[in-house]
């Protein structure tokens, strides 16, 4: 346990820092700094911008400065001593680029609910659909069901989300009048976007699940719970489920990472204000601080949820043990 | 190797042996794999189907269809016609961005082929009154082609990386897919957001050459995809290194080039095959993903992604115009669920799987 915990740390500093450099080296090496594109500012002007974001400085500087823990604002080499400690390492992301008044933790703090909220909402969506379905086609193996299912999961994983947000918004919003067509202000705005966005994990799911279940109704276990009289819907759901789902755990960690790119599109066309579209904006007006600060924000977030799932697998299968992972 | 006599086999005659040996051909899994394909119905349709659509959009300049840029504004969006009731007779005209030397060719052999004649607007047309059919039939021409460019890149990093790593073993092997296992727990898509972002800033400031963002493009999505070929050829490699059938060669005094050449290289290069279908549609769908983004390509070329998002946009509560949405929609779907079904039914007829990683 000590040992798994304390490798996924090591493992996470190393991700992070892996991203921050490459990131933040990609970045610097391309000429044209996010205040070039614009309307041609002053010298003077150009000047004092440059230094009140550290545009000024040699890169290792800036690197340092931006991977802290250590805040090197002032002129001497120990910083600044009214506030000792600044950068990733601090949990400080620096201030935006665009949005002048804002830091990026502000603007994080903003949007990422909005995000997380979509996210886990879609997460939810995927596992329930998923491995309900799985199970229908799995205990129903053969039929036209089963046939049925898995011809709409092989669908669902051709069919990119936006795709299906298309399919959704003209079904739900426009031919019916269900659904608001885009937003974000009450909870029937992130139904269709959270539908979308889980669609291809839970087609994903439900073919794990399936396979998982008929390769588990095939062992000497459940052919012993069936042989003793249990009702087909017990073994299933109390004897064969449980192996039988194990895939689909673990595939949990992958699927958290799907759902957060997808978040990317999603929230443009539903024009959902979160981290999502705040990130391709960032990205493409050069907002370095806040492309890497969500960059960064999700690597922490898919890293630790696959740890949380390896986890689960262990707790789930005790025939692995913590240490081999 | 010859039939010269070197090991005691008990008098026997020698020469009867290796002619009764002779005799036997081991079936090469190329072969095996074919026949299950084969076998496998919905594997085979797809196969067909995606070589009906591949030399449809390779030959498109040669296909009497519209150019997909020829814009004819109006008021009213064109809705699909059926063929039969078409009344319009819209003549060709030579209207393309900078095609290529061959694409050119097609395009002057295709006037002689069919003249002025094109087809009418079957599929609509869309906000521009540009043709949909001819839209798709050369966006599907693109998205291939990139799907390709960028799967044969991760193919060769994969393929190299993986039987290097093997090959060598012990300390090398462990850091080299160390070094895949790290990539794989970063967020990919963010920093290739991130690096199109930046290549096409230049761009816009510094003039056209400067880097062609269409080769930055394949080699990002490229460099994304070949974590998993490397695992999977090195699995490959690993259990061809230990095979009776390479130990035999060794043990007759085989170099190891020859080896490598005789008895590794065939039998990784299906497996990777096999890989590079499961990556196609997975390059594919992040061309679209991309495309949709506006970091994908850019107009006036076209691409799945790019129609789908303009379908995708045409969805709106003023006016619908489905037919935007719903056909690039399904072309793009059906081409890649006939590459997924074609990729798991090689899989299955090869039986190999990434295990190392589910799904």
């Amino acid at each position: 346990m000590k040992r798994f915990v304390l490798r996924r740390a090591l493992g996470l500093v190393l991700t992070v820092w892996i991203v921050v450099t490459t990131a933040f080296l990609m970045m610097r090496v391309v000429p044209g700094g996010p205040f070039s594109a614009e309307r041609r500012l002053p010298a003077a002007v150009l000047a004092n911008v440059e230094a009140r974001y550290h545009l000024d400085w040699p890169i290792w500087r800036q690197y340092l400065q931006y991977l802290g823990p250590f805040n090197l604002d002032s002129q001497g080499l120990l910083g600044d001593r009214e506030r000792p400690f600044g950068g990733v390492l601090a949990g400080d992301l620096g201030p935006s680029f665009r949005y002048r008044d804002y830091t990026v933790n502000q603007i994080l703090g903003e949007s990422l609910p909005l995000s997380l909220a979509l996210g886990s909402l879609a997460l939810a969506w995927a596992v329930a659909f998923g491995t309900t379905f799985g199970i229908l086609a799995a205990a129903r193996r053969g039929t036209k069901l089963d046939l049925s299912l898995r011809l709409v999961a092989a669908l669902g994983i051709a069919l990119p989300s936006f795709v299906i947000a298309g399919l959704l918004v003209l079904v739900f919003s426009l031919a019916l009048g269900w659904s608001p067509v885009a937003g974000s202000s009450t909870f029937a705005h992130f139904i269709l976007p959270s539908l979308a966005l889980g669609a291809p994990v839970a087609a994903y799911v439900a073919r794990l699940v399936r396979t998982g279940l008929i390769e588990s109704l095939s062992q000497d276990y459940v052919r012993t719970a069936v042989a003793k009289g249990l009702p087909y819907s017990t073994v299933i759901l109390r004897h064969a489920a449980r192996g039988g789902l194990l895939p689909a755990v673990s595939y949990l960690g992958p699927a958290a990472a799907g759902v957060l790119t997808g978040s990317l599109v999603i929230e443009r066309i539903f024009a959902i204000p979160g981290t999502g579209s705040h990130f391709v904006a960032s990205a493409l007006s050069r907002d370095y601080t806040l492309a890497l600060g969500v960059t960064i924000v999700y690597s922490v977030l898919i890293y630790s949820l696959n740890a949380l799932v390896d986890f689960a697998y262990t707790r789930l299968d005790p025939r692995i043990a913590l240490e081999e992972l | 190797m010859s039939a010269e006599v070197r090991w005691d086999l008990g008098g026997r005659d020698v020469d009867a042996l290796y002619a009764e040996a002779q005799r036997f051909r081991g079936e090469p899994i190329s072969t095996r794999a074919w026949r299950k394909l084969r076998k496998n119905r919905a594997a085979w349709f797809s196969w067909i189907f995606l070589c009906v659509v591949g030399l449809g959009s390779l030959l498109a300049p040669l296909l009497p269809i519209p150019s997909p840029k020829t814009m004819r504004p109006s008021d009213k969006p064109q809705p699909p016609v059926w063929p039969w009731l078409d009344k319009s007779k819209q003549q060709f005209e030579v209207d393309y961005w900078d095609l290529g030397v061959v694409d050119g060719a097609l395009v002057e052999l295709r006037k002689k082929l069919f003249g002025k004649y094109q087809t009418g607007p079957w599929l609509g047309a869309d906000t521009q009154g540009r043709d949909l059919l001819a839209r798709i039939v050369w966006g599907s021409r693109k998205s291939i082609l990139t799907a390709l460019a960028a799967a044969s890149i991760s193919l060769t990093i994969g393929v190299v990386w993986g039987a290097w790593a093997a090959l060598k073993g012990g300390r090398t092997d462990r850091w080299m897919m160390r070094f895949v296992d790290v990539l794989y727990s970063l967020p990919f898509v963010f920093l290739v957001i991130t690096a199109l972002a930046l290549f096409d800033a230049p761009r816009a400031s510094l003039g056209e050459d400067l880097i062609d963002r269409e080769i930055v493009f394949f080699v990002v999505l490229g460099a994304v995809f070949w974590l998993t070929m490397a695992r999977v050829v090195r699995g490959q490699v690993l259990a061809l290194k230990s095979s009776e059938f390479v130990l035999a060669a060794r043990a007759m005094g085989a170099p190891t080039s020859w080896i490598l050449r005789r008895h590794v290289l065939p039998n990784v290069l299906p497996v990777a095959i096999v890989y590079l279908t499961l990556t196609l549609p997975s390059v594919m769908l992040a061309e679209a993903f991309l495309s949709v983004l506006g970091l994908g390509v850019q107009a006036p070329e076209v691409s799945f992604g790019l129609l789908v998002a303009d379908g995708v946009e045409a969805i709106n509560a003023l006016q619908v115009r489905w037919w935007l949405f719903a056909y690039p929609a399904l072309a793009m779907a059906s081409v890649l669920l006939a590459l997924f079904v074609l990729g798991d039914g090689l899989r299955d007829a090869l039986d190999v799987r990434d295990k190392e990683r589910p799904a």
